[in-house]
């Protein structure tokens, strides 16, 4: 049994390799220094911890719940009632999950595992833009979805392998659909 | 488990008084490390589970792209750096524990400071060395030991990350201190 260290982002040479002591980073500063000063006996000192900015991105991130699938089934089938909820937009999750992805960054944070039934940002926007068919923003996307998947040790998914190579050919290509009338599913 | 390793973990079998838990210590056997220690804790009733989750004969190569360096913040010690550039995916370490053992643990501290203190006293001296070296957050600073067993324990606890060793699982059961990975701080 041996250990695997990944990079999870680019690193520089010459840059500090770190990880995470404690589970849940995304607490506040306050909570973040009680669990290492019971676990560790140190005051951290990061960016996040001496930025009294952090507390409040960081709440917000909390807020900005990954996508389940019911909602991302939801949205495809609403194309035709955007007009009356602003939740059934186009760009509605794609808005919401890279206000996510942008916050994650610029508090040099990873996005974490999501629960089988839901997507991770990377792959909420990858998804609606399959679904959108929108090809050169999916395979840009699904590299970045394939990216996170070989740091975290994943194996290959067919789901990405196909966004990446042939996104025509996607399950969830053209999957934004409208009805008109409950029996006719008509493609936008 | 092969029966060679079986007669190994029963010569270390140590059993409580009441018969309801054992500890193993035993060697762990690793291609280009001439030992390692896997303290094992089980109930008599569950032994299957637990040998089959720690015994892994897939040999993997060692090696570490990683360098110390005095950290930026002094108050930080030193830092792990890379010694080139890395892509996100790519693996910067990869190392056998120097222990492994469950998270939860018998109460009774004064077996646990017992074992410990066999286990790392059984590894070669240099393993050894690198084992009593790594920092103990509570050595300096007791106010906070919360009965810790002994200054390995402190050890122990201050560096062992949770392992995952149920296949596909989420369990982290165990704790493993590892030489290189103890050393990259927190952020």
């Amino acid at each position: 049994m041996t250990v695997e260290v990944r990079a999870l982002r680019p690193i520089k040479k010459n840059q500090e390799v770190t990880f995470s002591y404690i589970d849940d980073l995304l607490r506040p500063t306050a909570e973040r220094q009680a669990n290492l000063r019971e676990g560790y006996n140190f005051t951290c000192q990061c960016d996040a911890c001496t930025d009294s900015s952090s507390d409040e991105r960081r709440t917000q991130i909390a807020r900005l719940e990954p996508t389940s699938l019911q909602e991302y089934a939801t949205w495809l089938t609403s194309a035709d009632k955007a007009s009356t909820n602003p939740k059934f937009a186009d760009d509605y999750l794609i808005d919401r999950a890279k206000q996510a992805i942008a916050l994650y960054m610029r508090e040099q944070l990873s996005e974490p595992d999501v629960p089988h039934n839901a997507l991770t940002h990377a792959e909420t926007v990858l998804a609606c833009h399959l679904a959108r068919c929108m090809k050169r923003e999916a395979v840009f996307w699904a590299g970045k979805v394939r990216t996170r998947e070989v740091a975290m040790s994943r194996p290959l998914t067919r789901y990405t392998t196909r966004a990446l190579n042939e996104p025509e050919q996607h399950e969830l290509w053209n999957g934004r659909v409208t009805y008109v009338g409950k029996e006719s599913p008509q493609k936008l | 488990m092969r029966s060679q390793e079986e007669a190994a973990f029963r010569k270390r079998l140590d059993k409580s008084k009441d018969g309801q838990w054992s500890i193993i210590i035993t060697p762990y056997h690793i291609p280009d490390v001439q030992n390692a220690f896997i303290i094992v804790y089980y109930d008599i009733e569950d032994k299957e589970r637990h040998n089959a989750q720690l015994v892994d004969h897939q040999t993997a190569d060692t090696f570490s792209h990683l360098r110390r360096r005095s950290a930026t913040n002094p108050a930080a010690g030193e830092m792990s750096v890379v010694t080139r550039d890395f892509a996100a995916g790519e693996i910067l370490l990869r190392e056998w524990p120097l222990l492994l053992m469950p998270r939860t643990f018998v109460s009774d501290y004064e077996r646990l400071k017992q074992v410990i203190e066999t286990a790392v006293g059984a590894l070669e001296p240099a393993r050894q060395l690198q084992f009593r070296t790594l920092a103990n957050a509570w050595r300096a600073d007791r106010s906070n030991w919360r009965g810790m067993a002994g200054d390995l324990h402190g050890i122990v606890s201050t560096n062992s990350v949770g392992l995952d060793t149920s296949p596909g699982g989420n369990e982290l059961a165990y704790g493993g201190v590892f030489p290189e990975l103890s050393k990259i701080n927190h952020r």
